[in-house]
């Protein structure tokens, strides 16, 4: 295991892209944890003294460091404290999308007749829905709790999963060992354990990292219509949305919340990238020639 | 490996009549609209200690009936009766149990192991799926299995791509003997490999053959193998077995136009061998969905009659186990 | 130019020094290191070897159709009609190889297109290479269906790749190859994928063809029986080189190599009921050769010399028969005795 996890951290040093993303990430979670205790002037309340205050000003305090928004709150700790939220929900939603989805789709392609087609005429059902359009109408009925805007989107996630597992398990279903398994008598259950989960579960978290992006901008889209979480809950989206109207004024009301669900969606992709290179064992060589180069030039012997 | 067979402690595999047909979907309501007759009535035993080859080209059937007797798929007409129980219609439940007694090594030695999973764990998995003894004793018989196939224990631990093809094999092949089976089928178990290695695994089965008293169902379209390592050996076309004898009279005294003809062009490493004789047949295999009525050889047959379109021939005995289908052939033995 | 009737001529292709690396996993292997032979007209020459000789390698560098970033030809010269094909431009390499040699894959399928009919693709290589109008060319495309032995062939002719069977599809690839009348064709495993009864087939077709037209024929192949039955000469490649070069007759009587006479040894045809004795050990690892002769480790002759000089291929026991083994006389008195048993 200590080999494995020497390698793994070689192999994104490999990768500068998905290195600088892993830090920004980390960065992003620690801030998010940490943050806002550790830097002064962070109170949130309101403070109309600084009404709109522009970025960059150290006289104001490091809090105000990115500025202030139009009922005078620090915009940098209200990030970090966005970010919790943002985070959460967007996790939460990868999370149990991906659990139920991939259960689903294992069996629609596992058992396949009757499951596969009552399974994959509902996936068709919700996709066929544009999914804002069904956020907009499940939580105008339902009241915009945190809860909803997580069960909603979650169902929209829910059929990509379902489709990504299928079709893998389709194919990996035909190979050999699984064959093999069969003729040697293991349960279902066994052969979905031991032979095809282990299989799919890669492609299944790939997917799952890219989708955490479309997850946050969804969200944000949902809070910037009005219908995401609410004041005095704290998200980027919201805090996009709050800036709407100060554009041209003070840009830094919904450019730094913008900059964060930017940053944090692409971090989310090339780290997907590189995560995929490294799961496929065919491709991964290209990561760890970089590191062996390094390592003859600094006179190291394999 | 000319000796002809004698019965030695009786049958472990009998399959009469056997018949596997795969239905084809089609037009609006995709109702059944033909049928591929895989297997198309398929008969043999197989005695205790003894190598039957099954012998063929693409689409004659002879993987579909090793895949068959293993139940990886239902057969629609025959039976199957091992080690003197009927198995044909046994629930994938009752099945288990008896599955015991015949394992396979399958033709590609890069997909028929989890990549995932370590050789040991690989070998041991038919013993852990029937708990055939605690968990503590496991490891010391899978190292004996790898002794046995010629694997070193360091190998226990490694991943299946970080063996060769051969090696890979060989883990295969002691995966199939950790239940201690009597019937292994070998499925194009050596066509994957490179020609040493090929004769090492060949090496190999023989020896286990000769150690364990294992019986061998080997299906492979390699007639040179088949020559070395069978007892008995059967020719398929098209679904039925054409031609089935004893080694050294298939080689010697073939009778079936087919067999005939393959025996006389498998390429021979002999730059001066006659091939002057050699009967090279004309076109291809036809599709199993629409084989040619009466007897199915009779489109590419050298010999062929007028009966052959008509009437399909029956089996001939020709005495001492050898029996063949075709009209030109007389019984002998009635 | 090419003798018909089975006439060996001039030297078409010569390969000097070939060397070939490629880019595995962490480390740089040497896949071809130091080839050199020659093919003439209206000669079979069969390059026999097992997985890791790099005896499809070494074509696909000549051809230059290589993988490139992976592997990288780094040494040597291939001559053709008097042009050292890589010293030539991308274009004029294509131009060659297109023109006057013509490739035959081992995987039919994956060398046709499925979205036109054979006929079609036949007739593009005398469109694109010869210049003829669409109505000649694909009257051409028909007369070469026939010759290479197609039944129906008007009708084949308009049916798509997919409808054709196995030999079928081997035969139209043999049509492509020779649609641009070429020197020399290049055949990777031409009947490996394919039943005993129509590779007899297939290679009564490519010996008769070469008859016809004197053509240059290169078979690679890891078959002895196919040996055998089509090649003049025969080239036997270990471990990136060649260990061993005679005609055909020369290979099988008075083998000179240790590992060529493991081979013979390993196929049971050749072994009339005693047990195979099959060549120890695995196929080479190319990222770590032991020094001295590759094939040490595996044979059973092995010395001391062999373990650290690794031997040149140099004349062996007659003056068309060359060898890489420092005790090639032990080896051609062992396969005489053999023989003679």
């Amino acid at each position: 295991m200590n080999g494995r996890l020497v390698k793994i951290s070689e192999m994104l040093r490999g990768d500068f892209f998905a290195l600088s993303a892993f830090i920004f990430l980390i960065v992003l979670l620690f801030g998010a944890t940490f943050g806002p205790s550790l830097i002064e002037g962070s109170d949130v309340s309101m403070n109309l003294r600084m009404r709109n205050a522009p970025p960059f000003q150290i006289d104001n305090g490091f809090g105000y460091i990115l500025g202030a928004d139009s009922l005078g709150r620090p915009i940098l700790p209200r990030i970090l404290y966005g970010a919790r939220t943002t985070l959460a929900i967007s996790l939460s939603v990868v999370i149990l999308s991906m659990a139920f989805g991939s259960t689903l789709g294992i069996v629609a392609g596992y058992y396949g007749k009757r499951f596969d087609n009552i399974i994959m005429r509902g996936a068709d059902l919700v996709m066929s829905f544009p999914s804002l359009l069904l956020a907009v109408i499940v939580l105008y009925v339902l009241k915009p709790f945190v809860f909803n805007v997580v069960i909603v989107l979650t169902i929209t996630r829910i059929p990509v999963y379902v489709r990504v597992a299928r079709a893998e398990v389709l194919e990996v279903k035909q190979r050999l060992f699984v064959e093999s398994a069969f003729s040697m008598g293991a349960t279902d259950f066994r052969i979905l354990r031991l032979h095809i989960t282990p299989i799919i579960l890669p492609t299944l978290l790939t997917v799952a990292s890219l989708d955490l992006a479309n997850v946050m901008l969804a969200e944000s889209s949902l809070s910037f219509l009005g219908i995401g979480v609410q004041p005095p809950g704290i998200t980027w989206g919201l805090m996009v949305a709050d800036g709407r109207n100060y554009l041209t004024t003070a840009w830094w009301l919904s450019f730094w919340p913008g900059a964060a669900i930017l940053l944090t969606a692409l971090s989310a992709n090339l780290l997907s990238n590189w995560m995929r290179i490294v799961m496929d064992p065919k491709l991964s060589w290209r990561l760890e020639r970089i590191r062996t180069a390094k390592k003859t030039r600094a006179g190291a012997t394999e | 490996m000319n000796t002809s067979v004698q019965k030695q402690g009786g049958e472990i595999l009998r399959v009469s009549d056997l018949e596997m047909y795969f239905p084809i979907h089609g037009g609006l309501i995709s109702h059944e609209i033909g049928r591929v007759h895989a297997v198309n009535g398929v008969s043999f035993g197989i005695s205790k200690a003894e190598t039957l080859s099954i012998v063929g080209e693409s689409g004659c059937g002879k993987s579909t009936v090793g895949r068959t007797i293993m139940k990886l798929v239902e057969p629609t007409g025959g039976t199957i009766v091992s080690m003197g129980k009927d198995i044909t219609h046994l629930s994938r439940h009752e099945m288990r149990r008896h599955r015991r007694n015949i394992q396979m090594v399958f033709q590609d030695p890069y997909t028929s192991l989890n990549p995932r999973m370590m050789a040991e764990e690989i070998v041991a998995e038919p013993i852990r799926i029937h708990k055939t003894m605690p968990e503590t004793e496991v490891g010391q018989h899978v190292a004996s299995l790898f002794d046995k196939v010629g694997l070193p224990r360091g190998g226990m631990q490694k991943f299946a791509h970080e063996f060769s093809g051969g090696q890979r094999q060989r883990i295969a092949i002691a995966r199939a003997l950790a239940l201690s089976p009597q019937l292994i089928i070998c499925d194009e178990a050596v066509s994957a490999l490179d020609v040493s290695i090929q004769a090492q695994v060949l090496n190999l089965l023989m020896d286990l053959q000769a150690d364990l008293g294992l019986a061998y169902l080997f299906i492979t379209h390699d007639l040179s193998v088949v020559e070395y390592l069978s007892h008995r050996v059967a020719v398929m076309y098209l679904g039925r077995i054409v031609e089935i004898a004893d080694t050294k009279t298939i080689f010697s005294n073939p009778q079936h136009p087919y067999t005939k003809a393959l025996i006389s062009v498998s390429p021979l490493p002999d730059p001066d061998a006659d091939r002057s004789r050699r009967i090279i047949l004309s076109g291809e295999v036809p599709s199993p969905i629409n084989p040619p009525s009466g007897c199915h050889f009779r489109t590419r047959c050298p010999v062929v009659m007028d009966i052959c379109q008509e009437e399909f021939p029956q089996t001939r005995k020709l005495g001492d186990g050898h029996k063949a289908a075709c009209h030109k052939i007389v019984d002998e033995v009635a | 130019m090419s003798s018909g009737s089975g006439e060996i001529g001039d030297i078409l292709l010569s390969v000097c020094d070939l060397h070939v690396e490629f880019q595995t996993g962490s480390s740089v292997v040497n896949a071809v290191n130091g080839v050199t032979f020659d093919v003439r007209n209206g000669e079979t020459l069969a390059v026999l070897g097992e997985s890791g000789s790099g005896k499809s390698i070494t074509f696909e560098a000549i051809l230059g159709i290589l993988d490139s970033p992976p592997g990288k030809v780094t040494g040597g010269k291939a001559v053709f009609e008097g042009n050292n094909l890589f010293e030539l431009s991308r274009s004029q390499r294509r131009a060659i190889c297109g023109n006057r040699i013509g490739m035959i894959f081992q995987d039919p399928l994956s060398a046709l297109n499925p979205v036109y009919t054979a006929g079609w693709q036949i007739a593009e290589m005398f469109r694109v290479h010869r210049g003829l109008s669409a109505a000649d060319a694909n009257q051409r495309a028909v007369d070469l269906l026939k010759l290479v032995g197609m039944p129906d062939a008007e009708r084949r002719a308009k049916s798509y790749p997919h409808e054709f069977s196995g030999g079928m599809r081997q035969r139209l690839i043999i049509a492509m190859a020779l649609a641009v009348d070429p020197l020399l064709v290049i055949a990777d495993e031409p009947t490996t994928a394919l039943d005993v009864t129509v590779e007899a087939q297939i290679l009564a077709l490519l010996k008769s063809l070469q008859n016809q037209n004197g053509i240059g024929l290169v078979i690679i192949t890891h078959s002895m029986g196919v040996v055998a039955e089509i090649a003049d000469r025969v080239c036997v490649m270990y471990a990136g080189r060649i260990v061993e070069i005679a005609d055909v007759r020369a290979i099988f009587a008075e083998t000179a190599h240790p590992y060529t006479l493991g081979l013979l040894n390993s196929n049971p045809s050749s072994m009339s009921g005693d047990r195979l004795t099959p060549i120890v050990g695995q196929p080479p690892d190319l990222a770590s050769i032991p020094p001295g002769c590759p094939f040490h480790p595996r044979c059973t002759l092995a010395k001391d010399k062999c373990r650290t000089e690794e031997p040149e291929l140099q004349q062996g026991p007659s003056q068309f028969h060359s060898v890489a083994c420092h005790f090639f006389m032990e080896v051609v008195a062992d396969r005489e005795r053999e023989v003679s048993q």
